[in-house]
C-alpha cells in the first residue's frame, strides 16, 4: 500500500498507509494525515489513489505544497518523492505494481529440478573482503591501480563500518577511526546538525594519538559555512593562499595550513560535516619539497566516505524514530487499555455503592447486599489488574520456597468457588495424591493457577449465554510425572473453546476475548510466572468442544541444608507453549 | 405519573455487565416498572421488536472490547424513533455511530447519552423523568 512516512518535522517516524479514497493531509483534527505543524493549513492537501497511481492535489493551502523542492499544486507521486507540507517533509513509497508480476515470473525450485547446478565454493563476508585486497595481487600493478584499490578497500571498508550498528555514535566512532587508519590527518571531527537549531554539533574528535583528546580543536566557520551552503567538499592547503578564504580571519588566526571539510549529504539533505585537518612545520615543508599531505584525491574520498556515513546517519535516525513512535504508539494503547478496564470498574463500584445507598435510604436489607456483592465483585477486579501488572512488569527470580502444589491449587480453587457458583459452573477438583513438595514460589504459581481458572470459568459462563440446555463444568487436577520429574496442574473446561487463530494470539498482552472483563494480562502473567520457574503452559483446544490448560512446573528438590539455592532450568523458548489442536 | 402508564411502561436494559443490569433492574423494579433485559444488541433489537417498550437503555460501549456496531446502533435507533419512545445511551459512540444518532434520534425526541462512568442516579432519574413525558 502506497505511505507517506514523515522524515522531518514534529510527526517524524509516522507512518500513514494511504488507503483508496482521498486522504487529507492538514493540520485539522479531521485530517486522515494530521500534521502537528503551525505552519501547515487546517485542509492542506488532498491525495487521491488513480489506479496504481497516487496524485498529490494542493487545497489552496497558504505555505503551498512541495514535491521534490518544487511548489505543486497537483502531481503525480512516484516512489521516492518527497512532500514538504509545512515544515513536515514526507517520504512517499508508491505500491510496488511490478512485484505481483516479478513474483510470478520467478520460480524458486529444488535441486535438480532441470537444473543440474552445484555449489562449488563457499565463502564468508570476512573471507571476500580479504581475497578482494590481498597484498599480492598488487605486485607490479600500475601506481594508479594501486591507488583505486586502495580506494576501493577504504570504501569498502566504510561500507562495512557503517552497516554494523543502529548506534549513531558508534556508527561515527568508527568513520572516524577509518578515516584516520586511512589519511595521515592530525584532528578530526565529525558534526551532526541539530534539527531544531539548524546549528552543527561535535559528535566525535580525534587526533592522532586516540579519541579522548583534552586539546581544543577549533575549526572555521567560514569553512562550514561554505560547505553547508555550497554542500561541496573544501580542501584547503594553505588558506591564506585560496582566494575564497580572503575574508575568513579566523582561518589565517587558526593557522591551518591543510584541511579537508565534507558536507555529509544523505538522500533528503545535508545531516552534518566531517572535517580533518594536519599541520606540517615550516622545516618539514622544505624537507619534503613543498609536499602536501591531503591532496584531491583525498578530497573525493572524504566526499565518497561522508556520503555513505550520511546515509547511514539517515538510516539509523529514521529507524530511531520509527522505534520511538512504535514505543509511543504502544505507551498509548497501554494507557488506553487500563483506563478502558479502570473505567468499567469504576463504574460497577458506582453501581454497588448506588444499591448500597439506596438500600440504606429505603431500609432495604437486601438491596444492601446486592450492592455490596457488586462492590466487593469490583474490589476483586482491580485487585487482580493491580497484581497482574506488578507482575507483569517486573523482572524478578521467582522466591523458591519447599511447597505443596496441591495447597496452592486448593487455595485457587477455594477463592474460585463463589465465582463458580455465582455463573452456575460446577466446579471440580481433583488434587494428586502422589504428589510431591517441590521448590517453587506458590505466590506467583498461585496468581498464574488463578488467572488460568478464572479464564475456564469465564469460558463456561460466555458459553452459557449462548447456548440453551448447557451446564458448564471446570475440573481441576494435579499429577506428578515421575518419567519427567514434573509438576502438572490441569484445568479443563466445557466453555466454547479457543479458535487456533486466537490461540497463537491469546499469550499476547491485551489480548483477550473476555472484553474488559479480561484485562488481557492474565495468560500473559501466567505465562511469564511458569517461564520465571523453567516451566511452560500447554493449551489444547477445540472450538465448541473445550478447552485444556496445563501447567508444567519441574521438580526441583530442597537443597541440602548450607548449599546455595537450586539454579532454575532454563526454558527453551519455542517450548515454553505448545499449541497442540484438535 | 398516571396509572396507566404505570401498567405499559416497560423498559428494555440493553447491556453486556449483569452488574449495570442488576443495578438499574433493582433501581427501577422499586417504581414498579415492567423490566426487559438484553445482554446484546441484537437481542435488544429483537426484543424491541417483541416487546415495543418505551424506553430503550443501551450501552454503546459495552464491557466488551468491540462497541455496538455502528449498523445495529441506528437500526435500534430507527425502531426506536419509529415507535416514539427513547433511547438513553450509555457510554461514548465513535464518530460514525455519534452521526447515525444525531441523524435518527435529535435531542428534541429526549435521547441522551451518559458517558462513563456515570452515575446512576442521573441515570434513573432521567429514566423516571422519560416515563413521566411518555405518560402525558
Amino acid at each position: 500500500m502506497p505511505s507517506l512516512f514523515v522524515i522531518r518535522g514534529r510527526d517524524r517516524g509516522h507512518r500513514y498507509n494511504l488507503a483508496d479514497g482521498p486522504i487529507s493531509i492538514g493540520r485539522g483534527a479531521n485530517s486522515d494525515v494530521r500534521l502537528h505543524d503551525t505552519e501547515v493549513s487546517r485542509r492542506h492537501a488532498e491525495i487521491r489513489r488513480n489506479g496504481s497511481g497516487c496524485q498529490l492535489l494542493d487545497l489552496g493551502s497558504s505555505n503551498g505544497s512541495f514535491v521534490n523542492g518544487d511548489r505543486v499544486t497537483q502531481h503525480e507521486l512516484k516512489s521516492g518523492d518527497q512532500v514538504l507540507i509545512g515544515r513536515t517533509l514526507m517520504l512517499f513509497t508508491g505500491g510496488d505494481p511490478d512485484s505481483a508480476s516479478a513474483t510470478a515470473s520467478v520460480d524458486i525450485v529444488k535441486q535438480g529440478h532441470r537444473d543440474d547446478s552445484q555449489i562449488v565454493r563457499t565463502m564468508t563476508r570476512e573471507e571476500g573482503s580479504r581475497d578482494i585486497f590481498s597484498p599480492a595481487a598488487a605486485d607490479g600493478e600500475s601506481p594508479w591501480l594501486a591507488r583505486a584499490r586502495s580506494n576501493l578497500e577504504v570504501m569498502y571498508r566504510t561500507a562495512l563500518a557503517v552497516s554494523h550498528t543502529l548506534d549513531i555514535q558508534e556508527l561515527l566512532d568508527r568513520i572516524m577511526l577509518l578515516i584516520f587508519e586511512w589519511v595521515e590527518a592530525d584532528r578530526g571531527c565529525i558534526m551532526l546538525l541539530n534539527n531544531e537549531t539548524e546549528e552543527l554539533e561535535p559528535k566525535v574528535r580525534r587526533n592522532r594519538s586516540g579519541k579522548d583528546i583534552d586539546e581544543k580543536i577549533t575549526i572555521s566557520k567560514t569553512i562550514l559555512d561554505y560547505v553547508l551552503q555550497n554542500n561541496e567538499g573544501v580542501l584547503t592547503s594553505n588558506a591564506r593562499d585560496d582566494s575564497r578564504w580572503d575574508t575568513g580571519a579566523s582561518i589565517v588566526s587558526m593557522g591551518v595550513r591543510e584541511a579537508i571539510c565534507a558536507p555529509m549529504r544523505g538522500r533528503y539533505g545535508v545531516v552534518g560535516a566531517i572535517y580533518i585537518d594536519t599541520f606540517t612545520e615550516p622545516h618539514r615543508v622544505i624537507q619534503q619539497g613543498g609536499a602536501t599531505k591531503f591532496s584531491e584525491e583525498h578530497l573525493k574520498l572524504m566526499i565518497a566516505i561522508a556520503h555513505q556515513a550520511a546515509l547511514a546517519v539517515e538510516d539509523t535516525s529514521y529507524y530511531s524514530a520509527m522505534v520511538d513512535a512504535e514505543r509511543l504508539a504502544a505507551v498509548g494503547q497501554t494507557i488506553a487499555t487500563l483506563s478502558h478496564h479502570i473505567k468499567n470498574i469504576l463504574q460497577g463500584i458506582r453501581g454497588g455503592s448506588f444499591l448500597i445507598e439506596m438500600g440504606l435510604s429505603s431500609d432495604d436489607n437486601e438491596v444492601v447486599k446486592k450492592g455490596w456483592g457488586i462492590v466487593e465483585k469490583n474490589q476483586g477486579r482491580i485487585s487482580n489488574l493491580v497484581m497482574d501488572m506488578l507482575s507483569f512488569s517486573k523482572e524478578r527470580e521467582p522466591d523458591l520456597v519447599l511447597s505443596d502444589l496441591n495447597q496452592v491449587v486448593d487455595d485457587v480453587v477455594e477463592l474460585m468457588e463463589s465465582r463458580a457458583m455465582e455463573y452456575q459452573v460446577q466446579l471440580n477438583w481433583q488434587p494428586s495424591e502422589r504428589l510431591p513438595q517441590s521448590m517453587f514460589d506458590p505466590e506467583g504459581m498461585h496468581r498464574a493457577i488463578l488467572n488460568v481458572a478464572t479464564n475456564a470459568i469465564d469460558a463456561c459462563e460466555s458459553r452459557s449465554r449462548d447456548a440453551t440446555d448447557y451446564a458448564g463444568q471446570v475440573d481441576v487436577s494435579t499429577e506428578y510425572d515421575e518419567a519427567g520429574r514434573l509438576l502438572r496442574v490441569v484445568i479443563c473446561d466445557n466453555g466454547g473453546g479457543i479458535a487456533p487463530e486466537d490461540i497463537k494470539q491469546m499469550f499476547n498482552i491485551f489480548v483477550s476475548k473476555k472484553g474488559s472483563r479480561g484485562t488481557g494480562l492474565g495468560l500473559p502473567v501466567s505465562q511469564k510466572i511458569l517461564t520465571e520457574h523453567g516451566g511452560r503452559i500447554l493449551v489444547d483446544s477445540e472450538v465448541g468442544v473445550g478447552s485444556r490448560f496445563a501447567l508444567e512446573l519441574p521438580l526441583i528438590e530442597e537443597p541440602p541444608t548450607g548449599s546455595d539455592m537450586p539454579n532454575l532450568p532454563s526454558p527453551d523458548d519455542s517450548d515454553i507453549l505448545d499449541t497442540r489442536q484438535s | 405519573m398516571t396509572e396507566s402508564a404505570t401498567e405499559t411502561a416497560a423498559v428494555l436494559i440493553v447491556d453486556p455487565s449483569s452488574d449495570s443490569r442488576e443495578v438499574l433492574r433493582t433501581a427501577l423494579a422499586h417504581c414498579g416498572w415492567k423490566i426487559l433485559e438484553a445482554t446484546h444488541a441484537q437481542q435488544g433489537l429483537d426484543m424491541l421488536d417483541q416487546y415495543h417498550p418505551r424506553i430503550v437503555v443501551l450501552d454503546v460501549e459495552p464491557e466488551r472490547e468491540v462497541a455496538v456496531e455502528p449498523q445495529l446502533l441506528e437500526q435500534i435507533s430507527r425502531r426506536v424513533d419509529a415507535a416514539e419512545g427513547q433511547l438513553v445511551v450509555l457510554g461514548q459512540v465513535g464518530r460514525a455511530a455519534a452521526n447515525i444518532a444525531d441523524t435518527t434520534m435529535p435531542d428534541a425526541h429526549g435521547r441522551q447519552s451518559f458517558a462513563k462512568p456515570y452515575q446512576y442516579g442521573a441515570v434513573i432519574r432521567k429514566i423516571e423523568e422519560l416515563v413521566r413525558q411518555a405518560a402525558r
